[in-house]
Parts: structure tokens; sequence; C-alpha cells
């Protein structure tokens, strides 16, 4: 990988709010929820971004759901 | 510090959240058997079971495992025997090379019982090989998983199937 994760940081919030306050204070975090296209930036060392708010752990951005007027996450386990 | 479960293993993986599960299971974990192959989800040569459910450990970072049961090509025979799968290989010449053969079994194992050749064809859809064919690949696993089905959670992704793209397997 042409890409040294050592470089990266990872940021791991336990709670949406947590979450959204990290992202308030650091405008320039990059979030990732699957990594498909990150990793494979990673690997060809086009990625740009070097720290990333982790959102796969939160429930709360487990569901979504849509309506023909909006689109909104759902709280709640799927 | 990632907690987790390798092959019914307990394990703390002190390792960076963001390293390839790939690179943590090999370099970490020393579990050599699970190969690298383009390094970018293209060719399933990595992949391992997550919750039961076939990924791309190229493409997972070490982060989304964490409490999770991880399988790898060590973990499938389960003792000195070999699992009917890998004799299957064995029987059918399944393997020429051998880099894709970790990620075949592992893709097979999400097969139920006697699965329909077109079943077996669209579990293995993303896995390559270059040098073997398809043809006794697809015996290998069609005997296989004969005797042995359903070991994986075949269709049923747990939470870490939800929504990342590294997810392999049915479509």
């Amino acid at each position: 990988m042409r890409t040294a994760i050592s470089s990266l940081t990872l940021l791991r919030p336990r709670t949406l709010t947590e979450a959204l306050r990290m992202l308030r204070d650091v405008p320039t975090l990059m979030p990732v929820a699957g990594c498909t296209d990150l990793y494979v930036n990673l690997q060809f060392g086009t990625t740009r971004e070097t720290t990333y708010i982790d959102l796969w752990p939160l429930d709360d951005l487990r569901v979504a759901s849509s309506a023909p007027a909006r689109s909104h996450a759902r709280r709640g386990r799927a | 510090m990632i907690a987790c479960r390798v092959n019914g293993r307990r394990r703390q993986v002190d390792a960076h959240p963001m390293k390839r599960l790939l690179d943590a299971l090999r370099e970490d974990c020393g579990l050599t058997g699970t190969k690298e192959g383009c390094g970018e989800g293209e060719c399933g040569a990595c992949t391992v079971l997550v919750d039961g459910v076939a990924v791309n450990s190229c493409l997972v970072p070490l982060a989304h495992v964490e409490g999770r049961d991880v399988l790898t090509i060590e973990g499938v025979a389960g003792g000195p025997r070999l699992h009917p799968l890998q004799e299957a290989f064995v029987t059918h010449v399944g393997a020429q090379c051998g880099i894709c053969t970790p990620g075949m079994i592992m893709s097979a194992l999400t097969l139920a019982r006697k699965p329909r050749r077109e079943r077996i064809q669209e579990a293995l859809a993303g896995n390559l090989c270059r040098c073997t064919g398809y043809v006794a690949i697809y015996k290998a696993v069609a005997e296989g998983a004969g005797r042995s089905g359903g070991t994986a959670k075949a269709g049923r992704p747990g939470r870490a199937g939800r929504a990342d793209g590294a997810i392999r397997g049915r479509r």
C-alpha cells in the first residue's frame, strides 16, 4: 500500500452527539463507514485526508429511510 | 488495541485501527493463509468471514472487526482433518498456483448445502482465478458444499454486513 497507515488518525466516537461535536470542532474530518473507496485510494496513494472519523459503530446511523419529501436517518437498530 | 475473535479464539490485536484487516491477520496474528491479490477489492483472494459474511479483508479497517468473529482459512478445518471443501479442492485439483484458493473456500463457506451451479457461480463471482480456470473449482465447491453447506450464515449479514461496501457474495 502506497499510503503509510501510521500517518493516519482515526477518531472513534461512541455516540452520535460525540461524532457531531468532533465534526463541528474539526471541519476537515473525513467521515468513514464502509471503507471501500477509501482503501482503494490509500492503496494508490491518492488520498489527501489524514484524519478520519469512524461512523461505523454508531447505532443511531444504522437505519436510513426515505419519504417523498424528505430523507432522514432513524434512531434505533435495524 | 482491538479486541475480536479470530478463528474462535479471543484476540487483542495491538495495531493501528486503520490497518487493513488483511495486514493485521498476516502480520499481527501470524495467519498468512489469507492472501493479498490486487489489494483493491477486485480479486477476492483476501476473503475472510466477519460474523459469517464474506468480506474483502483488504478493504476493511481493523477497527471494524472490534467485537466481531473473524474466520480465516486457518480456522476452517477446526482440527487435523481437512474441511470437506478443502478435501474437494484437492480431489478435483481446484488449485494451481493457489493464491486464490483460500478466498474461494471462504466464499464457498457462505453457500447452503447442495447449492445449484448458478448459486455457486454467484457466490464466487468476486473471486478471480487466473490459472486453473473455474470448471474444477465449481466441481470442488459443488462436492464440498454438498457435504458441508451452511457453515456460514449465508445471506444473513451481521452488523458488519449492513452497509460496508467491502461485503462480498450475494448481490
